[in-house]
C-alpha cells in the first residue's frame, strides 16, 4: 500500500498530471469560448485533430516548430469560422454540424498522411521539429516545486498563461462582455446594436485557435509526430470540465487538472499490474460522476431559489 | 396535398446534399489521383459488378439499420443521446459471454446471448437519460464519456473472461458453430441478420407510429414542457425511449457478431453508432425510411472500399461524403426559400377556393 501511496504522491506523479493536463486544458478553454459566444463545442474534437496534423505538416515543411504552432492555429480558427459558416447562415443542427466536423477530420487527417507519408497510421516517417521544453530560471533549482512546474513544454505554460488572458479578456474587455452578450442572448444583444454575427466570429476565432493550440500540443509536445485518432476524446473531455468548471476560467482551469491527475493516475497504476482497462476507464467514469454531481447541485439551487 | 409538397422540399434537399457530397468527392479524386476515372468508376459502380459485391452492400446494412434505428429512438424524444455508439459495443461483448457462456440448445443459446446483448445495449443508454432525468446532466456529454467507459469495460471482461490464449490479439474463443447466423444466399455472406433487421424496422415503426408510447415519445421530443403540462410523465417517456433505443443497438451487435464474426474481435469501438446519427439524419428519423438510407450509405461504403483497393484513393474518403450529407441535410437555410414560396402558394390557392373559411 505505501508502495502505491509513493507512486502516486511523488513529484513525478504532479508533473505527468500537468503534462497531461495540457491538451485538456486547451480544449476546454476554447469550450469556454464557444459556450460563451452561445456556438455548440461538440466539434473541438475535430478541431484538434485537424490542427494536430496542421501543426506537424507546418512544422516539416517549414523546419521551425512555432511556424507549425502558428500553422495550427490558422487552421483551427478556419475550421472553427466554417462550423460557424455552417450552423449561422446555413442554420444547420449545430450538433449534428458538430459530428459532420469530427467525422470529416477523422477521414481527412488519413486521407491527408496517405498523400504526404504513403501510410495511414502515422507521420513518424516525417522530420518535424518539436516544441521546445523550457526549463524556467531559479524555480528549476528549487527543491520539490522545481520538478513539479519546471521543464514544460512551450505549449503548457502558454496555457497556463492564456488561461490568465482569457479571464481578463471575457470579464474585462468590452469585446470579452459582447462575445458573452451575444452568447447569452443574441436578440437583446442585437437591440442595443451589437452586431451578432461579429462577435460570434470573434468569439469562433478564438476559440478555433485555443483548440489548435491544443492540438499541435498533442503532436508537438506530447509526442512528436501526427498519428490517427490522436486526440482520442480530450476535445470531448474538454467539453466535460468546461461544464464542470461552471465556464469560468479558474473553474475550467481546476477540473483540467482533475481531469489531468485522473489520467496521470491511471497512468500510474497501469505500471503496479492493475487491470489497464479498468484503470483507462477513471477519467472518463470520473467525468460522469463529476457532471452528474454539478448539474444535480445546480438543479436543487434553481429549485430552492 | 400541402404536406406532400412540403415533403418533396425534404427530398429535394436530402437529393441536393447527397450531390454535392459526391461532387466534392470527385473534384476530390480528379485532383489527386492518378487514373481518377478508374477510381470513379469503381466507387460508382463497383458495387454491382458481382453477386459477391452486392452481397458486401447487404452485409454492411446489418449494423447500420440497427444502429440508425436506434439513433431515431434515441433522438425522437428530443435527446441527443450519443451512447449507441457504446450500446452496440458492448452488445457485442454481452453477446460474447451470452454465447460461450451456456451450454444450452443451440436455438435457445442464440436467443438468450441477444437478449444478454439488448439488455446490455439498453443498460448503457439509460444511464446518461437517467442522469438527464434525475440530475439534469447533459446527455451529450455524459454519453460521450460513457462510450469510452464502454470500450475499456468491454476489452477488459473479453481479456479477462473469454481470452483464447492461442490467438495473438485480444480474441475471443470461437463462438460454437451453432450461434453463427445461417446464410442464406449462396456467394455472398449474407445471412438471417438482415432478416431480423427488417423486423426491428417493422416493429420501430409500429412502436413509433401505431402505439400510445411512440405518439408520446415524439410528443415529448418536440415539446416536453407541453408534455408535462399534459400530464405525461415525461421522465419515464424518455427512460423508455432511451432503453428501447439502447437495446436496439445492443441486439444490432449481437447479430453483426455472429453474422459476420466467429469469435468477438474488435480492439476499439467500431464507429457503426456514429454512422446511426447519419442514417437517422437522412431517414428523417422515420423508421421506415431506414433501411433505404442504410442502402445509401452501404453502397458508398462497398463502393469506397473497391476504389480503395484498385486506385490510389483511401477509403477513409467516405467520411468527406458523411460529413458533408449530415450538414447539408440539416441545414434548413438550404432551399428555405424554394420552401417558402410553396408554403406562399399553397396558401394563396387554398385562400382563393375559399377552403380556409370552411376550415
Amino acid at each position: 500500500m505505501n508502495n502505491v501511496l509513493d507512486l502516486i504522491f511523488s513529484t513525478d506523479f504532479l508533473f505527468t498530471t500537468i503534462r497531461v493536463m495540457t491538451p485538456i486544458l486547451f480544449a476546454a478553454l476554447a469550450c469556454m469560448i464557444f459556450t460563451k459566444g452561445g456556438i455548440d463545442s461538440i466539434g473541438t474534437e475535430g478541431i484538434m485533430l485537424m490542427c494536430s496534423l496542421a501543426g506537424v505538416l507546418g512544422s516539416h515543411y517549414t523546419q521551425n516548430p512555432f511556424l507549425g504552432m502558428l500553422t495550427a492555429v490558422i487552421v483551427g480558427s478556419l475550421l472553427a469560422c466554417l462550423f460557424g459558416y455552417v450552423t449561422l447562415s446555413l442554420k444547420s443542427e449545430p450538433v449534428l454540424a458538430g459530428i459532420a466536423l469530427n467525422t470529416l477530420a477523422s477521414g481527412l487527417t488519413i486521407f491527408i498522411i496517405y498523400y504526404v507519408t504513403g501510410e495511414k497510421g502515422s507521420t513518424q516517417s516525417l522530420m518535424s521539429p518539436t516544441l521546445p521544453n523550457i526549463h524556467i530560471p531559479l524555480l528549476k533549482d528549487m527543491p520539490i516545486l522545481g520538478s513539479i512546474l519546471s521543464g514544460h513544454n512551450f505549449i503548457t505554460y502558454l496555457g497556463l498563461l492564456l488561461t490568465v488572458v482569457l479571464a481578463l479578456f471575457i470579464y474585462k474587455t468590452p469585446t470579452g462582455l459582447r462575445i458573452r452578450s451575444v452568447g447569452e442572448n443574441p436578440d437583446a444583444a442585437k437591440s442595443i446594436g451589437i452586431k451578432v454575427y461579429k462577435y460570434k466570429y470573434i468569439a469562433l476565432i478564438i476559440a478555433g485557435a485555443l483548440a489548435g493550440l491544443g492540438g499541435s500540443f498533442m503532436s508537438m509536445g506530447y509526442v512528436s509526430f501526427f498519428s490517427k485518432e490522436m486526440v482520442a476524446g480530450r476535445g470531448f473531455i474538454g467539453m466535460a470540465a468546461e461544464s464542470m468548471g461552471r465556464g469560468t476560467p479558474i473553474g475550467v482551469l481546476l477540473s483540467s487538472l482533475l481531469f489531468g491527475a485522473a489520467d496521470s493516475l491511471a497512468i500510474r497504476l497501469q505500471m503496479l499490474n492493475l487491470p489497464v482497462q479498468l484503470i483507462q476507464t477513471i477519467p472518463y467514469v470520473v467525468t460522469i460522476i463529476a457532471i452528474a454531481i454539478y448539474s444535480y447541485s445546480r438543479t436543487e439551487k434553481k429549485i430552492s431559489k | 396535398m400541402k404536406k406532400n409538397k412540403l415533403a418533396l422540399v425534404e427530398i429535394l434537399r436530402t437529393i441536393v446534399a447527397i450531390t454535392t457530397s459526391i461532387l466534392i468527392v470527385f473534384s476530390i479524386i480528379l485532383l489527386v489521383s492518378d487514373q481518377p476515372l478508374s477510381a470513379i468508376s469503381d466507387f460508382l459502380f463497383g458495387p454491382l459488378k458481382s453477386i459477391r459485391r452486392i452481397g458486401n452492400v447487404i452485409e454492411a446494412m446489418v449494423p447500420i439499420i440497427f444502429t440508425g434505428l436506434s439513433v431515431t429512438m434515441l433522438y425522437r424524444a428530443g435527446l441527443f443521446n450519443l451512447s449507441m455508439e457504446g450500446a452496440f459495443f458492448i452488445g457485442s461483448v454481452a453477446a460474447t459471454a451470452g454465447a460461450l457462456l451456456f451450454d444450452l440448445p443451440p436455438v435457445i443459446n442464440i436467443i438468450v446471448a441477444m437478449l444478454f446483448a439488448a439488455l446490455a445495449g439498453g443498460l448503457v443508454t439509460s444511464i446518461p437519460a437517467m442522469l438527464k432525468v434525475k440530475c439534469n446532466a447533459n446527455e451529450l456529454v455524459t454519453s460521450l464519456m460513457l462510450n469510452y467507459v464502454c470500450l475499456y469495460i468491454g476489452l477488459f471482461i473479453i481479456t479477462t473472461y473469454f481470452y483464447d490464449p492461442s490467438m495473438n490479439a485480444n480474441y475471443s474463443y470461437l463462438f460454437p458453430e451453432s450461434m453463427l447466423l445461417k446464410k442464406i444466399i449462396p456467394g455472398t455472406r449474407i445471412n438471417t441478420g438482415i432478416i431480423v433487421a427488417m423486423v426491428m424496422v417493422i416493429l420501430s415503426w409500429l412502436l413509433l407510429n401505431k402505439t400510445s408510447f411512440g405518439y408520446k415519445v415524439t410528443l415529448v421530443g418536440k415539446n416536453k414542457t407541453m408534455a408535462r403540462y399534459s400530464g405525461l410523465n415525461t421522465g419515464m417517456v424518455i427512460l423508455g425511449s432511451q432503453l428501447i433505443g439502447g437495446m436496439i443497438a445492443g441486439l444490432g451487435g449481437a447479430i453483426e457478431l455472429f453474422g459476420m464474426y466467429k469469435r468477438f474481435q474488435y480492439s476499439g469501438l467500431p464507429g457503426y453508432g456514429w454512422d446511426g446519427v447519419l442514417i437517422a439524419i437522412v431517414a428523417r428519423y422515420k423508421a421506415e425510411y431506414v433501411p433505404l438510407s442504410a442502402l445509401f450509405l452501404a453502397y458508398l461504403r462497398t463502393g469506397a472500399d473497391i476504389m480503395s483497393r484498385s486506385t490510389d484513393i483511401p477509403f477513409e474518403i467516405i467520411k468527406i461524403i458523411q460529413a458533408v450529407v449530415i450538414v447539408l441535410i440539416s441545414a434548413q437555410a438550404i432551399l428555405k426559400g424554394y420552401r417558402q414560396r410553396l408554403i406562399i402558394k399553397e396558401a394563396k390557392e387554398l385562400d382563393a377556393t375559399g377552403v380556409l373559411e370552411d376550415e
